[in-house]
């Protein structure tokens, strides 16, 4: 089908645009550029006098499968019922997608939903392990609407830890970090609390960055050194996804900036960082450390972030990080939590959590993440992220959108929080606005960037036709929460913020290339852990296409050129 | 009925490796093709190495043994070919005129009920959906119900097994946890010895009496064992705790991990079906979808009982992927059985839908016991090319549960729209 947008006013920093009005040509799932000689004929117009455009939104960091979420949902049914909300003009054939009130926690089809209703087209889980690769793609296949992907946890796994315990040769463990990557169809790797999900097996508590492992004699600085050298060598586009040490943690940023320096120039990102900002400065021993840490972000060009920004209200906080959830069950609200060691991977936990805004502790986090958001100036480096559902639900972006785009409403809302932690904080110094070409860049340009998704994320003619239009507002969470339309992959799906027409997901993966022979010198250590190794792991594309239901979408590492299968 | 796909046979030149379907354990089994060649289109593994490794496990032995006329030729597939079901010349004749009263019923029910076991996602996936879109009802007669309010009133913290086998350094079998994984242990300390470990210690607690006096004495950690041990595990088999029982497992659970490691591994059925309906609509079977949303069965009843599902639909779906799994009561007009081949006898069964069996005839994930992991069933390994992996699996005789499922639902559905 053919669609012309005419007079969009458009926000696409790779092509210059800021504001500019011009037409877009859509020709099946692509954007176009009409040649002089060939007039456009469009089999539908839309005029967007009145609006403005930009390119579908990607989240790069929100756990929207793999297993934590269902047993996080089995945990506490009470606060996650359904209720239903009225629904006029609807045909949607897929019952699963019927409207119903927001959750922390939605199940999946309404993940889906939601997202695409608020023009987001593209939303990464960023915690798979190895052995729940299947099932984790299985989830992201019944989340419509979206492009999906995820990426490999790996830094807890006995293997590595054994290959690194024996002073391997690092092309070996490049070799295992490439299969499980193409093994798992994964878009990138995730190191989450190095080796420390491990040492709580062996029954420690606590594992800092030049701590040296119980059992393995070997350092989490180690392991994220040699993960990302791993993932350069290997060439892929994402860096090490690092959930740093002593998540949550009074002085946690020493470890964070431990962290960076461990990198030893490797390109990381660290991820949910608010949560890895804390000093101890103050009467109550917890301060923010965002000064130290945009610093330290200045310093290394080779680091980006993203958020976790905390918002109030009852979530769940669900993670790899079986160490840091163990510690966190005694605030869980309502009181119960699982942990789980998982098969010599990694962990599991998951604890409801209330994030109270007249509470000292969350009022300050909650002011540390928007000191991030406005202090590093670059918003290239520096992504929104609520870490969904840990920071609070992906339904939340257009009220932090607001938040960094109308100083007066950021002001009205840090009087209403804890004013001690208000005092604590320099929100109150920071007058910096988001513009929506920063909105544009934060969301949208670099996330695909970043992710090496070629052809998303901007405007430009060759790109996959996903785009969001929006209505002109003064209150900037009303116009982002409801776009007037969105377009994924060409299709009208939804109008009005009404979704209108249903699509398949299409799940990205890497296939890195690695010698088949380095593999089978590693064999050894597969047979420890009883499960053979990347190779018993292997997902086909017809697996995914027929069996688990979804549209495959490979890059090849190096130019991460999109191949539809 | 069912697509009819052309099948191209393929030599196998090298051995295949297995995971065993039958239990959490994934054990890895290997399968020599050169010893067992393929005969007229049928790889026969009657005395081949995959059986005489399982005769080491009764329930390996016991299911490999009734499937010894299922084992089938394997198929070459490329990345570019469907793996829609294939059926192989198997006479359906009969089942058309089955399938075609079942499509009528399913059109025209106001009440659907799907029921029975489920053991793999893909089943799992289908079948909420076949509940949803027929504003029915989804139980799951299989699952642990204990298991699940426990988890819900207090958590847990668990572990899965092969963590277990690196891990801890005892366990303790509550129940008869041996008889339904025979071979657990074994399987543990084959880890243990690859990763030169001392043996595990292991107790067992067969009996409630036994159970009292470790509470009793265990709550002061007065058992030498339970005192000097570092890290434990308690396995626990399905169905051996009450849900009072549980709560005081778990509650002590937790006050060990003060001192030192301790988990619950429950080897509890039904986690598949929880842990899919849970991402698919937010709520754990039983569950009503009879007013589109769906809605949780058990808080309808009280607090301390099961939810019945004896009561009458119009039409029962009934999943029997195994040959031992449970028969379909007798609760609606119509029972249609999607999987095994069932006797009709007393149940007054009308159509039978035989199906692949999940991880041995058809290709699927299932979700260990812990309910946090799933694996591969059946998947099958080229041993010498690495690269081809998973390129090799084998031939589907019978449609999958899940695709027959959503045929069903599909075209009934159809139907219903049609003037």
């Amino acid at each position: 089908m053919k669609i012309r947008l005419r007079n969009a006013e458009v926000y696409d920093p790779p092509s210059g645009r800021d504001g500019q009005r011009c037409d877009l040509f859509i020709d099946g799932q692509n954007i176009v550029a009409p040649l002089p000689e060939r007039p456009f004929v469009a089999d539908a117009e839309f005029d967007l006098s009145g609006h403005f455009v930009m390119a579908g939104a990607i989240d790069l960091h929100t756990h929207i499968g793999g297993g934590k979420a269902a047993i996080a949902r089995m945990l506490m049914p009470e606060l996650l019922r359904p209720v239903s909300e009225p629904e006029r003009g609807s045909n949607l054939r897929d019952p699963l997608l019927l409207r119903r009130q927001d959750s922390f926690l939605p199940p999946a089809p309404y993940v889906g939903r939601r997202y695409i209703e608020m023009g987001y087209t593209a939303c990464f889980e960023p915690a798979m392990l190895p052995c729940n690769a299947r099932g984790t793609h299985a989830e992201l296949a019944d989340t419509p609407l979206i492009d999906a992907g995820a990426y490999v946890v790996l830094g807890n796994d006995h293997i590595l830890l054994s290959m690194l315990r024996d002073k391997v040769d690092q092309r070996l463990i490049n070799c295992y970090v490439a299969a499980t990557v193409h093994a798992t169809r994964a878009m990138g790797v995730k190191v989450v609390n190095a080796g420390g999900i491990s040492a709580f097996k062996f029954n420690q508590r606590h594992l800092d960055v030049d701590e040296v492992h119980p059992h393995y004699g070997i350092t989490p600085a180690q392991i994220i050194r040699s993960l990302a050298c791993a993932v350069d060598a290997i060439g892929l586009p994402q860096p090490l996804h690092v959930h740093a040490s002593n998540l949550g943690m009074a002085g946690n940023i020493e470890s964070t900036l431990k962290t960076i320096a461990a990198a030893a120039g490797h390109r990381i990102h660290l991820t949910h960082v608010q949560f890895h900002c804390y000093g101890k400065e103050g009467s109550r021993g917890f301060s923010s450390g965002s000064e130290q840490l945009v610093a330290a972000l200045q310093a290394n060009p080779n680091v980006t972030i993203d958020v976790g920004q905390v918002m109030f209200g009852q979530t769940v906080t669900i993670s790899a990080d079986a160490m840091h959830q163990y510690h966190a069950r005694r605030y869980a609200k309502p009181r119960k939590s699982v942990i789980v060691d998982i098969e010599c991977e990694a962990g599991c936990g998951v604890v409801p959590f209330k994030y109270e805004h007249r509470r000292y502790v969350h009022a300050l986090q909650w002011a540390i993440g928007l000191e991030l958001f406005l202090m590093l100036d670059n918003p290239e480096r520096v992504f929104l992220t609520t870490d969904h559902p840990n920071g609070g639900p992906f339904t939340t972006y257009p009220h932090i959108m607001r938040l960094l785009m109308d100083a007066s409403f950021r002001e009205t809302a840090l009087s209403e929080v804890d004013a001690e932690a208000a005092a604590a904080s320099q929100l109150s110094g920071l007058s910096r606005c988001y513009t929506l070409t920063d909105i544009a860049k934060m969301t949208r340009s670099a996330p695909a960037s970043f992710l090496g998704l070629t052809q998303q994320g901007h405007l430009q003619p060759g790109a996959i036709a996903d785009i969001t239009v929006y209505r002109h507002a003064s209150d900037w969470e009303a116009t982002f929460a409801r776009p007037t339309h969105v377009f994924r992959r060409g299709r009208l799906v939804v109008r009005d913020g009404q979704l209108i027409d249903q699509a398949p997901t299409v799940l990205h993966a890497l296939r890195p290339d690695y010698d088949p022979a380095d593999l089978q010198k590693l064999q050894r250590y597969f047979q420890q852990v009883g499960n053979g190794g990347p190779q018993m792991l292997q997902i086909s594309d017809d697996e995914l296409s027929s069996l688990i239901g979804a549209e495959p979408c490979n890059h090849s590492c190096g130019t991460a050129k999109e191949m539809l299968v | 009925m069912y697509p009819e796909t052309e099948c191209r046979f393929a030599s196998i030149e090298n051995p295949l490796e297995i995971h065993c379907p039958f239990c959490p354990l994934y054990c890895s089994l290997a399968w020599s093709a050169s010893e067992t060649p393929i005969t007229e289109g049928r790889l026969l593994n009657q005395g081949d190495r995959v059986f005489s490794e399982s005769s080491s496990c009764a329930l390996a032995a016991e299911r490999w043994g009734r499937y010894r006329r299922a084992a089938s030729a394997y198929s070459r597939r490329d990345s570019n070919r469907s793996i829609e079901p294939i059926l192989m010349g198997q006479s359906v004749v009969g089942d058309a005129l089955q399938w075609e009263e079942s499509l009528s019923r399913l059109s025209r029910a106001k009440r659907v009920i799907v029921d029975g076991l489920i053991v793999d996602v893909q089943t799992a996936r289908a079948a909420v959906r076949a509940a949803a879109s027929f504003r029915g009802r989804l139980y799951h007669s299989n699952s642990d119900h204990e298991w699940s309010e426990s988890l819900e009133r207090n958590g847990l913290i668990g572990s899965t097994i092969h963590d277990v086998a690196l891990h801890a350094d005892t366990i303790v079998m509550l129940g008869p946890v041996n008889d339904t994984w025979p071979r657990l242990e074994r399987r543990m300390a084959e880890i243990r010895e690859a990763n030169k470990l001392a043996p595990l210690g292991v107790r067992c607690i067969a009996t409630a009496g036994e159970l009292a006096t470790l509470w009793a004495n265990g709550r002061e950690l007065s058992h030498e064992w339970l005192n000097e041990a570092r890290s434990l595990a308690w396995f626990i088999a399905p169905g051996f705790l009450n849900r009072y029982q549980i709560g005081s497992l778990l509650d002590f659970n937790d006050r060990l991990n003060g001192t030192r490691r301790s988990r619950v591994v429950p080897m509890s059925q039904g986690t598949t079906l929880r842990t899919v309906a849970s991402w698919l609509t937010g709520l754990t079977p039983p569950l009503d979808f009879s007013r589109g949303l769906p809605q949780s069965l058990e808080y309808e009843h009280d607090d301390f009982g099961q939810p019945d599902p004896v009561e009458r639909a119009d039409v029962c779906i009934w999943l029997r992927p195994y040959p031992d799994s449970p028969l379909p009561p007798p609760v609606a007009e119509f029972t249609i059985v999607v999987g095994c081949e069932t006797p009709q006898v007393e149940q007054g069964i009308v159509a039978t839908f035989r199906t692949s069996v999940p991880g041995i005839e058809s290709s699927c994930l299932s979700y260990r016991g812990d309910g946090t992991v799933c694996v591969a069933l059946g998947q099958i390994q080229g041993s010498t090319d690495g690269r081809c992996v998973g390129r090799e699996v084998l031939a589907i005789d019978w449609p999958s549960a899940a695709y027959v499922l959503s045929r069903l639902t599909s075209e009934s559905l159809a139907r219903r729209l049609q003037p």
